[in-house]
């Protein structure tokens, strides 16, 4: 399950349930500003709850633009992008806030001073004032009439008082009427309601005023919200001894009146207390404006961070994911951020990658299939006898096998990349080779493709082949293909020859006996009728022509062994045995040279032809202590060998001598028929030894030896005698 | 501009400044003592409260002064904090009846209200309670000492609370006395 999702709709949540807490807070403090009195209570937590808001969307904030900070420091991919858009977003957001903020407090200022101007409160001053003079009006106007009773009550005696008190009072619609007594006694009394009576004492001061003869005229507020109109007036006395009386009226002010005069001093007291609040009130707005404006910034600033964050994480995913594919991770997918044109662009890269990790898994297959080719072809290039080379147009060796190496007796491998020319230490074999193929390639008329044969110092011939190898730039070089033909020419030569000897042999053969027998006949016939003289003469030609034909017959039968097809007869030879027994016959010869054998005990029975064996140990016997003739302590080693090696093991049968060695002229050719250093040899006997050698598998070389005298070396396979004969052996 | 720095500067200066006029003139609380009677401890106190033009003017401005008196009665306790027993506040409101020209005394609890033609009739009469229960017997423990402080406080309108605290560092109204404290008799 893909969790990015999970994560952006929580965090949408949350910013969601953010969002609804501010504003609700916001709409608290917004309406606790409006109602002060309702929200007195919550005011102040309201009011902690804003700057705690404030205070923790600082803090994400921070936290929010350290990181971008961090990012942008460490040039995280998509950190300078987000930078600049969340400073394009701020600004858009906090530009127009703070514009908004300062006309804001301009108007509020503006506002709430608006409401306290000078008329209004002047108007309410007034109000009062006109409320306290129509008041006061009443009050002397019933002060006059309190005179009026007091002077119409003073012929009265007191005790028709009551009566007319209450007949007054009725009259006048006063809630009491009381006459006191110059001590402050009640002489009598009207009153409206008893348990209402509001006071029965007189106060000291209606005393003292209406002692003075003095009218007096009080107004007080009551608690029901009504007015007391209070006076007193004192009762004028026909005799001066009389005891003075004092009228006291109260009345109560009409309600409308009363409620009229308390509506302009509520309203003059609130106006006063408003203005009196406007100052905090002022602070109040200001602060919650401030907060609103904090909350808003810090949210939308915020937000900007997280929107800007989000805008970018596409194109951040995209360049860690365009690195990846640097890198050559084409299996990067990006998840799509939304439907959108990023989300296509998102698209786009997926379906880059895709193509891209297609494309490089193809490369991947091909250069896999180039390789295994490669591998297939360096395999066949090691396989092939053939030498391959490969060079460019400069000569610089590309490729090279292993029959390379062998044909041209260098490793050749470390020598990629250098100019054939400039091998150093080159062997005479690969120098030619080299000097002739420049000549070839380079030289004037130099041809396309070209076969032609290559002799090498000192007996090597190369049949040498060369194409010219293009790519699409053009030629891009030559691949040269070499044999060594040596063996091949060695092989034609010794078959012609054997043809010869075939031919010679039954050509020549077949005349000799008739020769034979026809001059041992004239002997026969002749001998005894001719003169002595003559008959000697007969006897010595007749002699000389046998003698003659057995030479030529030697001579023809040597040629028919050498061309005698190869019929083997393989047998369990025990070679220790077999040199033992030939070189015995030898030692029985009487000879001047020393023979002497060496046999090694560790080798085993060979499967060969034993007639075969016999004649090359004859041959090779023969030829050294022919060799060894006439020289002083003339020695001739045959030894015997087991030999094991790489190729498999071997019996080796080494004849050495102390003679005159070969000529060095003669020693590329010592094994080709009729060549020979002796003046009665036929030339076939080391190429006998030779063709007997193949035609069991082996090998033979010869050579001198350093310190003088010369040795033939020949190899026979066991392994190979002993598993597949050889093709001479059935 | 010039005007908007002055504004700030006095704005500044306002809230730096020590309190004014009112200032001048201490809230003291006289005397104050309790009186048992039977069973419930009834507090009598006399404050003088400042009488001055600023309270004059502040009335006449249709301004309503609350005056307080708080009474707290807290238990000693050796190796901790005393503990608060019983905090009650005992409030009045003088304010300014321009129609009548008189000063109205009244107490928001109660529907009586006096009213009197001199200020200091009625601070007078504002600053003098009598027989004020604070505490009921049965409340105390008899093995526990109790303390008792008074203390008295004038403050300017009805202001809102969170008005108030915004005025605390400037509103030179909103003053009490000192606290008069004195062991709780048994």
């Amino acid at each position: 399950m893909d969790i990015a999702p999970v994560k952006r709709w929580r965090g949408y949540g949350i910013i969601a349930i953010a969002a609804v807490l501010v504003f609700a807070v916001l709409l608290l403090l917004a309406r606790s500003v409006e109602s002060s009195a309702q929200y007195s209570k919550w005011q102040l937590l309201i009011l902690g709850v804003n700057i705690a808001g404030v205070v923790v969307m600082a803090a994400l904030l921070a936290r929010k633009l350290r990181q971008l900070v961090r990012d942008y420091r460490l040039h995280v991919p998509g950190s300078r992008l987000t930078a600049r858009t969340v400073a394009i977003f701020g600004a858009l957001v906090v530009v127009p806030l703070l514009v908004i903020y300062l006309f804001s407090l301009e108007f509020l200022n503006r506002g709430i001073d608006s409401w306290f101007n000078v008329e209004i409160r002047q108007g309410l001053n007034d109000a009062v004032a006109l409320s306290r003079s129509a008041l006061d009006l009443r009050t002397r106007e019933q002060g006059r009439r309190t005179e009026g009773l007091a002077a119409a009550l003073s012929d009265r005696s007191s005790a028709s008082l009551p009566a007319l008190l209450d007949e007054e009072r009725r009259a006048s619609g006063a809630r009491e009427l009381i006459v006191f007594g110059s001590n402050g006694e009640v002489l009598a009394a009207s009153i409206e309601a008893r348990e209402a009576l509001i006071d029965p004492q007189i106060p000291r001061e209606v005393l003292m005023q209406v002692r003075s003869n003095r009218t007096y005229l009080s107004f007080e507020p009551l608690s029901n919200g009504g007015y007391l109109i209070s006076t007193a007036a004192p009762i004028p006395d026909a005799s001066a001894d009389a005891r003075r009386r004092f009228l006291v009226a109260r009345h109560e002010l009409p309600r409308e009146l009363s409620e009229l005069a308390n509506a302009a001093q509520q309203a003059f007291n609130n106006y006063n207390n408003l203005a009196y609040a406007r100052r905090p009130l002022k602070y109040q707005f200001r602060i919650a404006l401030t907060l609103v404006l904090l909350l808003a910034m810090l949210s939308a600033v915020y937000l900007a961070i997280r929107s800007a964050q989000q805008l970018t994480q596409p194109v951040h995913d995209l360049i860690l994911g365009t690195r990846a594919v640097g890198k050559g991770d084409f299996g990067t997918r990006l998840s799509l951020p939304s439907r959108d044109e990023m989300g296509f662009l998102v698209q786009s890269f997926n379906d880059m990658t895709k193509r891209l990790r297609r494309a490089s898994e193809e490369a991947n297959r091909g250069r896999q299939l180039i390789e295994h080719e490669r591998e297939r072809l360096a395999v066949i290039l090691a396989g092939l006898s053939t030498g391959v080379l490969v060079v460019d147009t400069s000569l610089r060796l590309r490729i090279a096998n292993d029959a390379a190496d062998a044909i041209l007796g260098l490793e050749l491998g470390a020598m990629i990349g250098v100019e054939l020319a400039q091998i150093a230490e080159a062997p005479p074999r690969f120098a030619e080779f080299a000097s002739r193929l420049r000549a070839r390639l380079q030289g004037p008329g130099s041809v396309r493709e070209w076969q032609e044969e290559f002799e090498l110092p000192p007996d090597r011939v190369l049949r040498v082949a060369c194409a010219p190898l293009a790519d699409a730039a053009g030629e891009a070089g030559y691949v040269v293909v070499f044999d060594d033909i040596t063996s091949l020419l060695y092989a034609q030569r010794d078959a012609a020859w054997g043809e010869v000897a075939r031919r010679l042999a039954h050509e020549i053969k077949n005349p000799l006996t008739p020769i034979q027998l026809a001059a041992e006949r004239l002997r026969k016939r002749l001998a005894g009728k001719l003169p002595e003289e003559e008959a000697d003469i007969l006897d010595r030609a007749t002699h000389t022509i046998v003698q003659q034909v057995e030479s030529l017959k030697g001579m023809v039968n040597a040629f028919s062994e050498y061309a005698r097809a190869p019929e083997l007869k393989p047998s369990r030879v025990d070679l220790n045995e077999l040199v033992a027994e030939v070189v015995e016959l030898y030692r029985a010869q009487e000879s001047s040279a020393r023979l002497e054998v060496q046999i090694d005990s560790r080798l085993p029975a060979l499967r060969a032809d034993r007639g075969r064996l016999r004649q090359v140990l004859n041959n090779l016997i023969a030829n050294g202590l022919e060799a060894v003739d006439g020289v002083a302590d003339g020695h001739v080693m045959v030894a015997t060998r087991f030999s094991s090696g790489p190729e498999g093991d071997s019996a080796v049968i080494m004849v050495t001598d102390n003679g005159h060695g070969f000529r060095q002229e003669m020693l590329a050719r010592v094994f080709e028929p009729y060549v020979t250093s002796k003046p009665r040899g036929t030339g076939l006997g080391l190429a006998i030894v030779k063709k007997i050698a193949e035609e069991h598998g082996g090998s033979i070389e010869a050579d001198n030896r350093p310190e003088g005298g010369a040795y033939v070396r020949v190899v026979l396979p066991l392994a190979a005698q002993e598993a597949q004969p050889s093709r001479g052996i059935a | 501009m010039k005007g908007r720095v002055l504004q700030l500067l006095w704005l500044l200066a306002s809230l730096l400044l020590p309190p004014a006029a009112l200032a001048r003139d201490p809230i003291v609380v006289q005397s104050a003592f309790v009186n048992v009677r039977a069973g419930v401890f009834e507090l009598n106190a006399r404050t003088i409260f400042p009488l001055n033009e600023d309270v004059r003017a502040a009335l006449t401005d249709g301004a309503t002064i609350s005056l307080e008196l708080r009474a707290t009665v807290e238990k000693k306790r050796r190796y901790w904090w005393d503990a608060t027993l019983v905090d009650v506040t005992l409030q009045r409101e003088l304010s300014w009846n321009g129609v009548s020209q008189r000063y109205i005394l009244r107490e928001p609890d109660r529907t009586e209200q006096q009213s009197f033609v001199a200020l200091d009739q009625a601070l007078s009469a504002a600053g003098q309670v009598e027989a004020w229960p604070v505490v009921v017997e049965p409340q105390l423990d008899p093995d526990a000492t109790y303390a008792i402080r008074v203390r008295a406080g004038i403050r300017r309108g009805r202001l809102p609370g969170a008005l108030r605290t915004l005025m605390f560092w400037s509103d030179d109204w909103n003053r009490s006395s000192d606290w008069y404290s004195w062991i709780l008799p048994r």
